[in-house]
């Protein structure tokens, strides 16, 4: 157990590390000029200068990537050259909103995904299978960019149920007071007693919140599907039938244990897949989050911001992963010996 | 004759395959009685798992099709709803399989699984389960049966794997178990120690047990009467030292004579197992009988009785030969 | 193959993805107004809604989105094949020299291929796409580079298995040089999975596509591409809801029935399970 988790560690920092090697050459190396980027159009030759001196750019390439890795690891992750701010700094503002939201969409993409991939396992082939392994197709079909659209002239515009945009109703956040704590509104609400606020945060939230849920609905409900059924097939399921388990006990502990832990994976997957999805959606709902500061910055060519972006989704894959062989050997004793 | 505790007649499986249906099992009539241990003995393939399966209701409805009549203390368990079986499996018909290391969930102790079967059919508390658990395992030998509780499958060895499986089949008391092979996966010695300790736990609860086996070897250690199985059907029922001193149907005599026996020279049968999906018409063992007549390929034998618990289908062989006098 | 038709879900992906390859192939024929396509405006019938005239009504240049839609079917198949046959050619030959060597060799391939299944590829393709500038030729070229590992393990798994095969060790035996190995011997053996892969993919290849095309990294203006037409679109989408709406159901649709055929075939092939989620 102990090697495994260690050999799993290894791993991690060996991929961390060259995911270091790649946005560095991505944020530095490869954009023509980062220092005429860095001062903006209108710079003349003397300040273009300037700028690749203070960015180092005229330093060999193993000072430079040395100097970016040290920077890493201690917190400088860069300057945006938009805002000139530092872009971790930028991350942690925008982070809690985008957190929110993918919270809340795996909750819904397990909520849906794990039941319709049972359903489809125990009805394999027949009608409920077909109906679920549509829905789950269509969830990784969809364009979230679309869907989002399309949920918004829906339930804003033709129903009116739902709001439209950011995190709160203007008039309501102008007339009440926002407690500050852990940067979910819903959270920061149930914590203060304030239903007004959560309620206002979780209609704001629930649009956002299933456009993001489309895809890991999908592959959370072909997963379970794919695993159940092939733990369905196997002769302990048959051994449990045979000594008068209920078919009800069966499929949700006998089978559905075992074919937790490729779930688990996917899920976690999917989760990383969710923070690139925000990139897509959380500027048509304005939802002031990671996704829509680095939708700007590709628009801006904000490459330290890009880059900056890209490697706390890799971190968070990367340690997504690791909580993932934690849950496999807490499912499955077997893991352990491998 | 007393009531037997189980009473197979007229029993068919038909699977449903790519190429049609295709039926493996033909059975006229099979019975067990209480404390009576029955070997099914046939090739792989013959059909002996599946007629296991369907004494239990345990083929999947969309796969395969089961005829006739599986009575057991007088209730015919062909065509009984999910619901009646479950009650029934588990607790008064008995399973266990041949390769103990696949039909333990390896997800859960092997102690979770026990108690699970005990409280599906005795309810209870938890901890009367887990005192019963205990008290199972330390019946089939178990040594440190709290330890062994805690176990996994995979920690555990495939001897050991099978005695506790035996322990959650006598966990409910029931009264006929059916063995599937219940030694094939195991090492020699192994074997001799289970089947000792199955012998042994039959007697003490008054058990009826069907044992299938391939292996001619454990039907003469462990049974009482034998049926042989050949492509699907019963082609012989007698009881073992019978088959064993002077076996009736040509099929049973080439199965003897591919024993290794001291001083005798292997006589393999010849041919090979018909395919199910096409078989001779006639006798199916015709092809390959030495003993075979023209009618044989044209007529399907049935069942004779020879008396003194002995019946063959072959219409060859005669009462005298198998030292049965009318 | 009958198989797999007699599952209604992979024979409406079939229908699908005939449709689309109908519509790339034929949009000069089927396009009422090709020209539109092709960089041609129609300032008089700005935002006209749809009807006989216009199927799905005139965007915010009046022209019409039928004959953009259908040639944009050709951009999406076209640069779709280009950017998985680019992947392969990066990731097939790797693979195969991976597996067949083994050693020092196989594992800086296989770490490096870590690292970039280490994004998520939607990710990656952005990452790439925004380094390498915008455009269409650009966005082909860094979905290539994010799917490349995806063929590299697969191919490597196939070939350390092959290289057992008698008639590699006869080849090793009889001295033929190790390159010819892989090319002659490994890769013909290996390939056909891959190909089977490949065009499971072709799905999310398109979507990933129109997702890059949506963020600005892909398609510039005025290419009639899907996704590139919803990001001018959606500014208009309260009033003018067809602009966005018929673009998208093109991509929904056409990666759908990708998506249906692949799952189907991904049955049909293995039906024990999904070897990969994406």
């Amino acid at each position: 157990m102990r090697t495994f988790l260690l050999r799993r560690l290894l791993l991690a920092v060996v991929v961390l590390f060259g995911v270091s090697v790649f946005t560095f050459l991505a944020a530095r190396v490869v954009p023509a000029d980062a220092a005429a980027k860095w001062v903006g159009p209108k710079a003349t030759a003397a300040q273009i200068a300037r700028a690749r001196i203070y960015l180092g750019l005229n330093d060999p390439l193993p000072v430079q990537y040395l100097r970016y890795l040290s920077g890493l690891v201690r917190g400088d992750w860069g300057e945006s050259v938009v805002t000139h701010q530092p872009v971790l700094g930028d991350i942690k503002a925008y982070l809690p909103p985008s957190l929110e939201l993918l919270v809340l969409s795996s909750l819904l993409a397990m909520a849906v995904g794990i039941p319709l991939g049972i359903l489809s396992a125990r009805y394999q082939d027949r009608i409920p299978d077909q109906l679920s392994r549509l829905v789950a197709i269509t969830g990784v079909s969809v364009p979230s960019f679309w869907l989002a659209l399309l949920l918004q002239l829906l339930f804003f515009q033709k129903l009116k149920l739902l709001p439209v945009g950011g995190r709160l109703d203007s008039v309501f956040r102008l007339a009440h007071s926002v407690p500050v704590m852990t940067g979910s509104y819903v959270l920061d609400g149930l914590l203060a007693g304030d239903w007004a606020l959560v309620g206002s945060a979780l209609k704001h939230l629930i649009l956002p919140a299933v456009t993001l849920a489309a895809y890991p609905i999908g592959l959370v409900t072909r997963m379970v599907r794919s695993s159940m059924t092939e733990v369905l097939g196997e002769d302990h399921i048959r051994a449990a039938r045979a000594m008068g388990i209920p078919n009800r006990t069966i499929l949700g502990r006998y089978a559905l244990k075992p074919a937790m832990g490729p779930t688990a994976t996917v899920l976690a997957l999917s989760m990383a897949y969710s923070l690139s999805g925000t990139f897509l959606i959380e500027a048509v709902f304005a939802w002031p989050g990671l996704g829509r500061y680095a939708a700007g910055a590709l628009i801006a060519a904000d490459y330290p911001a890009i880059m900056g972006v890209t490697v706390l989704v890799a971190i968070a894959y990367v340690v997504l992963n690791l909580i993932v062989d934690l849950v496999h050997a807490w499912l499955d004793p077997r893991i352990s010996l491998r | 004759m007393p009531e037997p505790l189980l009473s197979i007649e007229q029993l068919t499986v038909t699977f449903r395959t790519e190429h049609g249906p295709v039926q493996v099992v033909d059975i006229e009539q099979l019975t067990v009685g209480r404390n009576e241990v029955v070997g099914l003995v046939g090739e792989s393939g013959c059909g002996k798992s599946s007629v296991a399966l369907s004494i239990l209701g345990l083929h999947p409805a969309h796969a395969a099709r089961v005829g006739g009549r599986v009575v057991l203390e007088g209730r015919n368990l062909v065509g009984l709803s999910e619901r009646e079986l479950q009650k029934i499996r588990g607790s008064k018909v008995a399973m266990i399989f041949q390769d103990p290391a696949t039909a333990f969930n390896p997800v859960f102790t092997v102690g979770e699984q026990l108690m699970r079967v005990i409280r599906t059919h005795k309810g209870g508390t938890q901890r009367q389960a887990r005192a019963r658990a205990l008290e199972l395992l330390e019946l089939v030998g178990m040594p440190d049966p709290a330890g062994v509780s805690c176990r996994y499958p995979h920690q555990l060895s495939g001897g050991q794997r099978q005695r506790i499986m035996i322990a959650v089949a006598l966990s409910c008391g029931p009264d006929l178990l059916i063995a599937d092979e219940p030694t094939t996966a195991l090492d020699v010695t192994i074997e001799a120690q289970i089947l000792d300790l199955l012998k042994q736990l039959q007697r003490q609860f008054g058990m009826g047990v069907l044992l299938i086996t391939h292996d001619l070897g454990v039907v003469a250690r462990t049974c009482d009467r034998v049926a042989v199985m050949y492509a699907g059907r019963v082609v012989e029922e007698a009881p073992v030292a019978d088959l064993f001193r002077r076996p009736a149907h040509p099929y049973s005599r080439g199965l003897l004579g591919s024993l290794p026996r001291r001083g005798q020279e292997l006589r393999p049968i010849g041919g090979t197992v018909p395919d199910l999906r096409h078989l001779p018409p006639g006798c199916r063992f015709a092809p390959r009988c030495p003993l075979a007549v023209p009618t044989c390929t044209t007529h399907d034998p049935k069942l004779i009785d020879f008396g003194s618990g002995r019946s063959a289908a072959c219409p060859v062989v005669h009462a005298e030969e198998v030292g049965v006098r009318d | 193959m009958k198989r797999l038709l007699k599952n209604p879900l992979s024979l409406a992906g079939l229908v699908i993805v005939v449709i689309l390859l109908l519509a790339a192939l034929l949009a000069p024929v089927l396009a009422p107004f090709p020209d539109h396509a092709l960089g041609g405006v129609n300032p008089v019938a700005r935002f006209h809604p749809p009807d006989g005239t216009y199927w799905m009504g005139t965007d915010d240049l009046g022209r019409d989105i039928f004959s953009r839609v259908l040639y944009g079917a050709r951009i999406s198949v076209w640069t779709g094949v280009l950017a998985i046959g680019l992947a392969l050619v990066l990731g097939v030959p790797l693979g195969a020299v991976a597996g067949t060597f083994g050693g020092a060799v196989d594992e800086l391939i296989m770490r490096i291929t870590d690292i970039f299944l280490s994004f998520p590829p939607l990710l990656l393709a952005i990452a790439i796409g925004a380094m390498l500038g915008p455009s269409l030729s650009n966005t082909m070229i860094a979905i290539a580079l994010a799917w490349w590992p995806w063929y590299t393990r697969l191919i490597r798994g196939e070939a350390t298995s092959v290289r057992e095969r008698p008639f590699v060790e006869a080849a090793r035996a009889a001295g033929v040089r190790p390159l010819v190995i892989v090319f002659r011997h490994i890769l013909p053996n290996t390939i056909a999975p891959v190909i089977v892969q490949a065009s499971m993919d072709f799905g999310s290849v398109v979507l990933t596509l129109a997702s890059l095309s949506f963020l600005g990294l892909g398609a510039q203006v005025p290419t009639p591409e899907w996704g590139l037409m919803i990001n001018t679109g959606r500014t208009y989408f309260v009033n003018a809801p067809w602009y966005v709406t018929y673009p998208g159901l093109a991509i929904f649709l056409t990666v759908l029935g990708f998506n249906l055929l692949g799952d189907g075939l991904r049955e049909v092939l293995d039906p024990k399970g999904v070897k990969r989620s994406a």
